[in-house]
Order: C-alpha cells, then structure tokens, then sequence
C-alpha cells in the first residue's frame, strides 16, 4: 500500500536520503532501524512530503503523492506520530483531538470515533478538559497515537515511539501497535529500540548514512551479528 | 473628575481603533511570522473605500461593507500572490510588505489627495450622551461598544470554536497542522483576509475622529506594533490589554505633556518589555 522507490531527499545541499527504497503492505509492520543521524526521520518527512523527495517515487495506494501536500496526503488516510509528539500545548486534550478529526478520512469501513479511541485511551479520557502541555511524556504520546488514530489513517507512519518511555509505557505501545495491525492497520516504525522492533515487525530495515544496508524479516536481522554490531552497535 | 472621566474614555476609544488593527497584526504574526507591515495600509484604504462609497451612496453602513469586503479580498489576494510564495522567508516578506506600504500610499495620494478626509458620521450617532453633568459624543460611545463587541467575538472564536482551536495548533506548530490532513495554507489565507478585514473596520470605525491622510497610515501601523509587543506577540487578549495600555497612556500622555507625544508611548513599551520581554500575555 506504500511504495517509495528510489528516493533522494535534501536539505538545501544537505543530501540526506542517497536512494531509499521500501514497501509496506496492508496489515503489516514495517521497521527502519539505525543510528542517530541516519536519516530515519528524513524518511518519514520524504513520505508526507514535510520535505518532499527530489528525485524518486512515493506510492501510496498506487497513487503518485511524491509531489503532494502534506495535508492532502494525511487526508488520503495516512496518520503520522512524529518523533518529540509534538502535541499542541496551547490545546486542551480534547480540542488536539478534535482538530484532528476535522481533517479525518472518510473512507474507512470501521471510523475512529472519539469514544473508540479513548476506550482505548483511558487515561487521556480523564484528563479532557486539561492543557495537553499537563501532561506527562507517557500520556503525551498517547495522545499523538489517539490525535493520529481520529484521522481514520489507513497507514500510520510511527517515528520512534518508544522514546523516553518508561518500560511499563513500552509494553502498553507494544500490546497497541499489534492490536492496530491486527485490525487491519499498516504501519511504518521507526526505532532506535532493537528489542521493540523485532518484537513487532514483519519486515525489518537498517538504514545507515541515507542509504537501506539491510533487508529481512525480524529472525534474520536478530541472526545477523554482524550487521547488528556494524549498524546498531549491539 | 470630569477630566478622569473624559480622558478616560477618549483612551478607551483610541484603544478599541488601535484594537482592530492589533488583532490581525498580532494573529498574522502569530500564525504566519510575517511583520506586515501593509497593516496600515488596509486601515488607510479601508478608510478611503468607506468615504468614497458613502459619498456614492450616502449610507455608513453600506460604505463599512463595502471597504471591509473590498480590503479582505485585497488581503487574499496579496497573501496568494505574493506572501505565500515566501513561505518561510521572513526578511523578504517584511520587505514586501513595506514595499507594499509605500505603493499603496502613493496609490491613496493619487486617488484621495492630500487634505485630510473624514469618514462622515452615521446622522444617527451625531449627538451626545448626558450624564452627571458630562456631555460626552455618541459616536466614541458606540465605538467603544463595537470595540468590545468584536473583541468578544474574536476571542470566542479562537478559545471556542474547531476553526480556532486549529489557528492556534498552527501557532504551536504549523507542519504538524499540516500533518493531521489540514490545509494549512487555506487557513493562512482566511486569517490574513480575517485581519486586513479588521485594520480596514479600524479604518472605517476610526475615520470619524482620526481622519484619513497622507501618512495616516504609518501612524497606525507604528501604534499597533507598540500595542503588538506590549501585549505579546500572537495572544489575542494581550492584543486587548496592549490597546488599553496604549490609547490611556497615549490620551492622558497628551493631555498632561502635549509636548511628548511620542515619549509617553514607548516608555510604558520598554517599561513592559524591561520586566516581561515577551509582552504582556505573549507566547514567544
Ligand atoms: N531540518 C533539517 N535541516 C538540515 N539538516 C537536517 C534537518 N533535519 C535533519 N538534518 C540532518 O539530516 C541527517 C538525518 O537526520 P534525521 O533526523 O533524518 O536522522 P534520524 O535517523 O531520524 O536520527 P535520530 O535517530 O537522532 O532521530 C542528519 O545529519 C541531520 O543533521
Ligand atoms: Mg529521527
């Protein structure tokens, strides 16, 4: 349902994704692993077109969106939770929702209601009516998974959600993503976090210095040592 | 007392005039970075629009839809044609709108002539208002009245409504707006529409009493940058409390030192600024 092919993305001169290519398919996860600095984030900027590609091809439901606006493309059912959450601070917890589902897609079979998402979210319920900049770094990314999930995303793009979280907030994203997936959701992961996204993903990637150096499925990169301690220093 | 009582609400008038321009430099500020200078502009030509329909017409209220709708459309139409081609690139579009300041004042010079013009009065609101023993002008009544009224309705917008919710996620953080399936770019349009439309009702609300002249809109412009940073820069409510600092200070400055008009103005400015950089309610 996604398919970047070949893409090389820049900043200014900063030439930063040197020919990345990937797919991810319905129902599936998809993990890009590697250091900092790689150009992970690059990645998921190069897809909702934040900066879009220069040369090269983004497909998504075989539609050409390389040169589409972001919101356009979120609109066509992509969800993004962006690494640093980026909530908005000056929102209640209920308008950053609602702000989101202005914008949602509506051809879905089964839409996210408010309700639906915080049943799944019982700690955002309570806390409505409060600053989203209240919050703690937990509850926070709840609220970008929840702020995502209203836009009835068919894709959701997912950079590095694990980070900062306590192991008990690690494990409920866990049981959350493969909850998604086993709803039909794709996603693409972004990880620093080894252990999380073999323990996810049915596909995995190590990325290294804007270019994919490693392609498998989750046993094959585990197996891997040497790409592990070249590439993620494990 | 009488003279606390006057100045008192000769400020508040002026507040309410440099409060219409405030909020659509402030939110444009707030939401876009642009320093728009072409602020005054809208106000002058907002001005200039009303007498001239008035003229043609004879209504006040017709004249004031009139310049408002002309002036949002004006700003649409220069934010889609020029500013949102600088996306981004703050330097140029401060330059642009200045540049933009300059044509628009030699297009009025040309158009309007350099005597100073009023907007002409509603015949309804040329009388005075009695009480305790004050006889004080209808007209600066009502304009304190529909200060108020837009102020309300502004900050309602923006603190209880979807619309306004978005406006302000965009200050936080526009990509992300962008993010969530928003077109960022129409809400840029309609806000920057929203605020030309404001300065050109400062224009039409304030002509009565301020008049429109060569220059007339510098004058405002500048005004409403001291209110802008005094309340802080993309708040609303501190656009409010900066008008009413400004227009008291600005009246009775000029009632006690007529000779230090400038002066009394930007000593309470960089008294806020000392003690709070970031304005009174401001955000950055
Ligand atoms: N906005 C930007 N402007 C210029 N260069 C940037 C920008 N964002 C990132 N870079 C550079 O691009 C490269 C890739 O950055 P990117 O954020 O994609 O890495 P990452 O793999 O996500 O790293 P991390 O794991 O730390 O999040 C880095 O060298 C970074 O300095
Ligand atoms: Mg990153």
């Amino acid at each position: 349902m996604l398919d970047v092919a070949d893409v090389h993305t820049y900043y200014g001169e900063g030439y930063v994704l040197q020919g990345v290519s990937l797919t991810v398919e319905p129902a599936s996860i998809v993990a890009v692993l590697g250091r900092n600095g790689v150009g992970k984030t690059t990645l998921i900027r190069t897809v909702i077109a934040f900066t879009p590609a220069r040369r090269g091809r983004v497909m998504f439901e075989d539609r050409d969106i390389t040169r589409w606006p972001s919101y356009r493309i979120a609109k066509a059912g992509m969800g993004l939770v962006p690494q640093g959450r980026r909530i908005f601070p000056s929102l209640s917890v209920r308008e950053n929702l609602e702000i989101a589902q202005r914008a949602a897609a509506t051809d879905i079979a089964e839409p996210w209601s408010l309700g639906r998402v915080l049943d799944l979210f019982p700690a955002l319920a309570e806390r409505l009516r409060n600053g989203a900049g209240t919050l703690s770094g937990g509850e926070q990314q709840m609220l970008t998974v929840a702020r995502a999930l209203v836009g009835n995303p068919r894709l959701l793009l997912m950079d590095e959600p694990t980070e900062g979280l306590s192991p008990h907030i690690v494990a409920e994203m866990k049981k959350l993503v493969v909850g998604l997936r086993a709803r039909g959701m794709a996603i693409l992961l972004v990880e620093q976090n080894l252990a999380f996204a073999l323990d996810v993903a049915d596909r995995v990637h190590v990325m290294d210095k804007g270019k994919i150096v490693f392609g498998g499925t989750p046993a094959e990169l585990d197996a891997d040592e040497t790409i592990k301690k070249t590439y993620l220093g494990v | 007392m009488t003279f606390w009582i006057i100045n008192t609400l000769n400020g508040l008038s002026l507040a309410m005039i440099l409060f219409l321009l405030a909020a659509g430099l402030t939110l444009i500020f707030g939401l876009m970075h642009i320093i728009n200078m072409a602020h005054g502009s809208f106000y002058l030509l907002g001005g200039y629009i009303a007498i001239t329909a008035i003229r043609l017409t004879g209504g006040f209220i017709f004249g004031a839809i009139v310049a408002v709708i002309a002036i949002a459309v004006i700003g649409a139409i220069i934010q889609r044609l020029f500013l949102a081609r600088l996306y981004k690139q703050e330097m140029r579009q401060a330059l642009l709108t200045l540049g933009l300041l300059f044509i628009v004042a030699d297009i009025a010079f040309f158009t309007w002539g350099g005597d100073p013009l009023l907007v002409p009065q509603p015949p309804l609101l040329q009388g005075a208002v009695h009480f305790w023993g004050i006889v004080y002008p209808l007209y600066r009544v009502f304009l304190i009245g529909c200060g108020l009224v837009i102020a309300f309705c502004l900050w309602a917008f923006l603190e209880r409504t979807t619309l306004g919710a978005i406006v302000r996620a965009g200050m936080d953080d526009e990509e992300m707006v962008r993010g969530l399936g928003i077109n960022v770019p129409l809400v840029f349009t309609g806000i920057f529409a929203l605020g030309a439309a404001l300065a050109a009702l400062g224009g039409v609300l304030g002509g009565p009493l301020l008049g429109m002249f060569p220059g007339a809109d510098f004058e405002v412009v500048l005004l409403a940058f001291v209110v802008v940073t005094v309340g802080g820069l993309g708040s609303i409510r501190g656009a409010f409390l900066g008008s009413l600092l400004v227009g008291l200070v600005d009246n009775f400055g000029n009632a006690w030192f007529p000779q230090l008009s400038l002066f009394t103005i930007f000593v309470p400015m960089v008294i806020v600024l000392a003690l709070k950089p970031t304005g009174l309610m401001g955000r950055v």
